[in-house]
C-alpha cells in the first residue's frame, strides 16, 4: 500500500470513530474504540515513516523496534502504549473511557507528527 | 551473580459526484470525524477528569505536568542499574539479546517507575513454549507490572475550595480505579523504549501489561494462566530472597478474592 492508501485508511478509520460515538453514552464501544485509534495510530505511522524517512511496512510487529532504529523514541513510546492499551482492552477488559481518553491522545500524538 | 529461571497526500482523482475536488473530498471527511472525535472528546471529558484526577492525586511522585516528558530513567545510575541487573533471575532460553533487554527494562522499572510492586513474566516465554526465532512471528516477551493500588483518601475528608475555604465534608472516595494513570501508562511504555535503544538486536518485541489489584475488572482466565505459569522477576519487597513465584501468585488470588468480596483493599 502506498502513502495515499494508508493515509486514507486512517481517515477512514476516524470517521468510523466520529460515527461510533460517545463511549460516555454507550461503554460497551471502548474496545474497539481503542482498537480504531490503534489502527488509525499504525496507518499514520506508516505515513510519517514514508514521508520522514522514505521506511515502509504493512505489519505492526516489531514496528516498536524500527521506530527506535529510525531514532524516533516518542512516537516508538507511544506505539508501545497504544499496543499495550488494545491488548488490554481485549483480554483484560481495561476498556473504560479512562483508556479511551489515554489511547486517543496517542493517536492525535501520532497523527500531528506524522503529517508535521 | 544473575539467578537462573528454571522450569516453571496523495489522493486518486476521479470524477466525483459531490462536485468537490479531490482535495476537498480528501479533506471533508477527515475534518468532520475529527471535530466529533474532539466533540466526543468534550462530552467525556467530565467523568473522564473524575476518575483520572483521583487516580493522579494519588500518584503524587510524578507530577501530572510532566506526564508525557517523564524522565525518571535518566537520574538512575547506570553502576546501580547494572548492579541490579546482575541480581536478577535470567531467563536462559532467550537469545542473549532479548534477555539483556529484559533484565535492562525490569531494572529500570525497578529503580526509576515509583509505586510497582512486582513484575511478572507470563506467557510462552514464561511457559518455554515460545515460537521460536526463526518463526515469522516469534513469540513476544509478555511482562505483567503490579502496581500498588493508590491510597484511597479517608472517608470525611474536608475538600478546599477554589478560594481555599473547607468545603463541607465530602462522602468517603469510592473505589480507585484499576485503570493506569496517565504516568504509569508512559513510563511502562518508554521503559520498553529505553531496553530497545540500549539492546537494538533484541530478537523479540515486548509487551507490558500494567495492573493495579484488586483485579475486579479482570478476565479470571487471564490471571489463571498468570498464577500457573508465571514467573516472578521482581519484587518491591525486600526480603533476604525474592519470594517465590507461587507466593506472589497467592498474593494475586487472594487480591482478586477481596475484590470479588468487595473488600476493596490488598495486601501490601
Amino acid at each position: 500500500m502506498n502513502e495515499a492508501g494508508h493515509r486514507q485508511r486512517a481517515l477512514d478509520i476516524e470517521q468510523t470513530i466520529a460515527d461510533l460515538g460517545d463511549p460516555a453514552i454507550k461503554p460497551h464501544i471502548c474496545a474497539v474504540l481503542i482498537e480504531s485509534y490503534w489502527g488509525a495510530s499504525f496507518h499514520w505511522i506508516v505515513v510519517g515513516c514514508m514521508r520522514k524517512h522514505q521506511w515502509h511496512t504493512d505489519s505492526h510487529p516489531g514496528l516498536t523496534r524500527h521506530l527506535t532504529t529510525l531514532g524516533e523514541a516518542a512516537i516508538a513510546t507511544e506505539w508501545t502504549t497504544l499496543e499495550r492499551l488494545r491488548t488490554n482492552g481485549w483480554y483484560t477488559y481495561q476498556a473504560t473511557i479512562t483508556e479511551v481518553t489515554q489511547a486517543r491522545t496517542s493517536w492525535q500524538v501520532v497523527r500531528d507528527w506524522a503529517i508535521a | 551473580m544473575a539467578r537462573t529461571v528454571r522450569g516453571a497526500s496523495g489522493v486518486p482523482h476521479t470524477p466525483h459526484a459531490s462536485g468537490l475536488t479531490a482535495d476537498q473530498r480528501h479533506e471533508s471527511p477527515r475534518r468532520t470525524s475529527i471535530q466529533a472525535i474532539e466533540s466526543s472528546a468534550q462530552a467525556t471529558q467530565a467523568s473522564v477528569s473524575a476518575t483520572s484526577q483521583t487516580a493522579e492525586q494519588a500518584d503524587l511522585m510524578i507530577p501530572a505536568t510532566q506526564s508525557r516528558a517523564f524522565r525518571a530513567f535518566e537520574a538512575i545510575p547506570p553502576a546501580i542499574l547494572h548492579a541490579l541487573e546482575q541480581q536478577l533471575p535470567e531467563v536462559a532460553w532467550l537469545d542473549p539479546a532479548t534477555a539483556n533487554a529484559l533484565r535492562r527494562l525490569v531494572g529500570l522499572l525497578a529503580l526509576g517507575a515509583p509505586g510497582i510492586r512486582a513484575i511478572l513474566l507470563f506467557g510462552s516465554v514464561a511457559r518455554h513454549d515460545e515460537r521460536p526465532l526463526t518463526d515469522p512471528a516469534p513469540s513476544d516477551v509478555d511482562l505483567l507490572v503490579l502496581f500498588e493500588p493508590p491510597a484511597a483518601l479517608p472517608p470525611n475528608v474536608p475538600v478546599q475550595g477554589q478560594a481555599g475555604t473547607a468545603q463541607p465534608a465530602q462522602p468517603a472516595q469510592p473505589a480507585q480505579p484499576e485503570s493506569l494513570t496517565d504516568q504509569q501508562q508512559a513510563v511502562l511504555s518508554q521503559a520498553v523504549v529505553q531496553a530497545l535503544l540500549a539492546f537494538p538486536d533484541a530478537a523479540r518485541d515486548f509487551h507490558i501489561t500494567g495492573a493495579i489489584p484488586p483485579f475486579t475488572r479482570w478476565d479470571a482466565s487471564f490471571l489463571a494462566h498468570v498464577v500457573r505459569d508465571g514467573l516472578l522477576v521482581w519484587a518491591a519487597a525486600s526480603p533476604p530472597d525474592l519470594p517465590a513465584p507461587l507466593d506472589m501468585m497467592r498474593t494475586i488470588q487472594a487480591d482478586q478474592a477481596l475484590g470479588a468480596s468487595g473488600a476493596g483493599a490488598s495486601r501490601g
